[in-house]
């Protein structure tokens, strides 16, 4: 199944670096071969990476399937949380290119009291109490361990057994104490009573209350709308919100999801991705509740014969007009043997048309969008810093895709690098509304948690068009504190300390 | 892809050209009078004592488990006889679809159809089936071959709709609309002279064609459907849902209910009702209504 990817600026530098968890050998979790590594990459600025996974002491530990980075110390430099099979890791950035894992102080291994050892997939940062700290939620799968593994065959062929056949887990959610440390409070949030499938989540302020909610994509099993109710408690409310199932009233084989604008409303809509049949769900946020246009946007017709894993909304050529990617791949490795399908698919691009519709121009997006591998989790970020949002795709057993954007065209954009003082540092949560000289205004909010076991670049894009400058830019921090700025310069990455 | 159409067992029923035994003469008369238990019975102590008797007992052993409403035992008949005669048609086409009815995945349900259609090459029912196991294992391009070669089999006009409307949706699934969409007009026109049109088959097309972003046409069809299929369960359910993004939610709330009305006890009809009302009562602001829909899903 694995890997997630990160794209994060572990050095402030200002170039988005790498990271890519690992497996491990499945007998005892073993990672001490060089194969098993997760590996860090420096981004050297010239279109080329160092790996420095040895100086930074990110090597970790056990078997890896995703990330989530954050600033949780609010020191200024970004911290690593690696998900994994029946252990997890935090790993402190030090500051001066190394990390330290505080995964036992901080009290974050992944070891619930109830239960037990469990197999994470993702994990997302995000302030859910608006405190001025970064909390952790961490999602689960199933209940597994490779001694009870049952051997599952279709007609002789051994293939992985189906998710159906295993117990589900909760998700775990764990508050900031602000000291290093944190406390479990998946039981005291309502956020543990719901067993689920887990394999993606994303975070938005779906009906504008101020607090972020979290959506999390379960494997054969419905999704999870977590509203956040500001008092530190959720409401699961994914079937009153229309957001549990696919259009048919069935559930999906989700995993990798991403929770943004896509019609330039402000209200954050929602993208899941799913398996072969399944077509990829794509809700549309009316407020209190969602409407499915997988259908009518034109996104059921280009997805009901794939299978993906990562996942992203992102205005890759920069119009205006958030588009989607899908890092396409069939579920086993021998899917040939087992279910006659390829395993290795090509990834998916649909172009955002402005109208409520969607086209897939993958066969002019490029030979990485018309060779089939083995992708997996995918995350995004402006790599080199030239305003075209790029992606980065793992491939199972295989070197990871990174898509340098070459759009052709003459659109403007902006990059927004936030920097909390009483909010998180990193201000996720932030909510950013642009307004183009050209208009309409649009949106999008500060996260790093996109698609399966991915972590994304944290500053914020927008394409602008033909706009040259933003008339008016407003953020909303976590803290609740809006702050405006007037004529800003298109073609930039503006840095907007919170005050 | 979401496959209404549910198979076609009368174009899978064909009479075998086995000579009857006498000592089957009395099952035969069970059937006769409608006395299945005891066609079943008689049949299953018959094939005991001799298993070559034939595909046809083999076969009608199968209908009555069928009529008595055991498929698990219909399917294990089906087997044996497969195994007795590995190479009847009308036995492995039996035995692959009743599998097929029980799991649209089974490879050996795909292994037993194909074997079926290569027994039954005139047999437009045999190649039928095929396609309809490649089409829901989402192999597209052998489903069309399979139905193309039911087509030109001449088969009955239900049949034809049914086929023409599996092409469609395997050509659509192709990413190849146009002859999808050759298909579907192919499969309406030949409804539309059926004196019971085929409402699933003609709703696959409204559904072709919403995601083809032609809404008005597919309302169009949808409002056909309704007039000659009024109680039709999924064709108010996809107006309920058109109206629901219309915002007309009050008409998306009746069009809902009376899905769930017409869904029956089919699980799936009835879970994809509740869950469209729980979300339209919530857009309403009727929470309590709308939970009480939420709570039949979460104890489904």
């Amino acid at each position: 199944m694995i890997a997630g990817t990160a794209v994060f600026d572990y050095n402030n530098d200002g170039l988005p670096d790498l990271y890519f968890v690992n497996g491990a050998a499945v007998a005892g979790m073993d990672k001490s071969s060089p194969r098993f590594y997760n590996r860090l990459y420096k981004n050297n600025g010239n279109g080329t990476f160092t790996d420095v996974t040895d100086s930074a002491g990110l090597r970790g530990a056990g078997y890896g399937m995703g990330i989530g980075v954050g600033d949780y110390d609010n020191d200024g430099y970004e911290d690593v949380f690696v998900a994994g099979v029946n252990q997890n890791q935090l790993f402190h950035n030090n500051g001066n290119g190394t990390f330290t894992d505080v995964t036992a102080k901080a009290g974050l291994a992944g070891v619930d009291p109830k239960l037990g050892k469990t197999w994470s997939v993702s994990a997302g940062w995000f302030d859910y109490d608006n405190d001025g700290y970064l909390d952790l939620i961490v999602v689960n799968y199933v209940r597994w361990s490779p001694e009870n593994e049952p051997a599952c065959f279709v007609e002789k062929i051994r293939g992985y057994c189906s998710p159906s056949g295993y117990e589900g887990d909760p998700s775990m959610l764990f508050h900031n104490n602000g000291d290093g440390t944190f406390t479990d409070v998946s039981d005291k949030s309502g956020i543990g009573r719901h067993v689920g499938k887990g394999m993606g989540v994303a975070f938005a302020d779906y009906d504008g209350d101020g607090f972020t909610d979290i959506f999390v994509a379960n494997d054969t099993f419905r999704n999870f709308l977590f509203h956040n109710n500001g008092n530190g408690t959720f409401t699961e409310t994914a079937i009153l919100a229309g957001v549990a199932y696919n259009e048919d009233g069935k559930s999906i084989a989700g995993m990798g999801t991403d929770f943004r604008d896509i019609d330039n409303d402000g209200k954050p809509d929602i993208f899941v991705v799913g398996m072969l049949g399944d077509t990829f769900p794509l809700f549309r946020n009316r407020g209190r509740y969602f409407e499915d246009i997988t259908r009518v946007s034109g996104v059921a017709k280009a997805t009901v014969g794939l299978t993906a894993w990562g996942a992203g909304i992102f205005d890759f050529d920069n119009d205006g007009h958030k588009d989607i990617f899908a890092a396409c791949a069939a579920i086993l490795d021998n899917s040939e043997e087992i279910d006659h399908v390829p395993s290795k698919l090509p990834n998916l691009l649909l172009r955002n048309q402005g109208n409520g519709t969607f086209v897939d121009v993958s066969a002019e997006a490029g030979s990485a969008f018309v060779a089939p591998d083995t992708h997996r989790g995918a995350a995004f970020g402006d790599l080199n810093n030239d305003g075209k949002m790029d992606i980065v795709v793992t491939n199972l057993n295989g070197k990871p895709d990174i898509l340098i954007n070459r759009s052709q065209n003459a659109n403007h954009w902006l990059i927004v690098n936030l920097v909390g003082t009483k909010s998180n540092r990193d201000g996720l949560g932030a909510r950013i509304k642009v307004v183009p000289a050209t208009g309409p205004a649009q949106y999008n909010h500060a996260t790093t948690s996109v698609g399966y076991g991915g972590s994304s670049d944290r500053r914020v894009h927008f394409g602008l068009g033909a706009a040259t400058s933003v008339e008016k830019l407003e953020i909303t921090w976590p803290s609740g504190i809006h702050q405006t700025l007037m004529g800003v310069k298109a073609d930039q990455i503006l840095t907007v300390r919170e005050k | 892809m979401f496959i209404q159409i549910l198979l076609l067992w009368s174009a899978l029923v064909q009479n075998s050209s086995g000579a009857p035994e006498q000592s089957l003469q009395a099952a035969r008369a069970y059937v006769a009078q409608g006395e299945f238990a005891k066609a079943a019975e008689s049949l299953d102590q018959a094939l005991e004592a001799n298993p070559d008797a034939g595909s046809e007992p083999y076969l009608t052993l199968i209908d009555c488990r069928l009529k008595l409403d055991q498929k698990d035992k219909a399917i294990e008949a089906a087997e044996r006889g497969v195994k007795r005669y590995p190479t009847s048609g009308p036995l492995l086409k039996a035995a692959g679809a009743l599998i097929l009815q029980e799991n649209s995945a089974s490879d050996r349900a795909g292994e037993l159809l194909a074997r079926a259609s290569k027994a039954l090459p005139q047999d437009p029912g045999a190649q039928y089936a095929y396609g309809l196991w490649a089409l829901m294992n989402h192999h597209e391009e052998i489903a069309i071959a399979a139905e193309r070669r039911a087509l030109a089999l001449s088969p009955a006009d239900d049949l034809k709709v049914q086929a023409q409307t599996f092409i469609g949706l395997g050509e659509d699934a192709l990413k190849r609309p146009q002859r999808a969409e050759a298909a579907f007009r192919a499969a309406l026109a030949v409804n539309r002279q059926l004196p019971s049109p085929n409402a699933s088959a003609e709703l696959e097309f409204a559904m072709f064609l919403t995601r083809q972003s032609r809404q008005r046409e597919a309302q169009e069809l949808l409002t056909e459907i309704l007039k000659f299929a009024p109680t039709f369960g999924p064709a108010h359910l996809e107006r309920a849902k058109y109206l629901f993004m219309q915002g007309d939610l009050e008409s998306a709330l009746a069009e809902g209910k009376t899905a769930l009305d017409q869904a029956g006890s089919d699980l799936k009809s009835l879970r994809a009702a509740h869950a469209f009302l729980a979300k339209t009562y919530f857009a309403l602001g009727r929470d309590n209504e709308a939970k009480a829909h939420q709570s039949w899903i979460e104890s489904h």
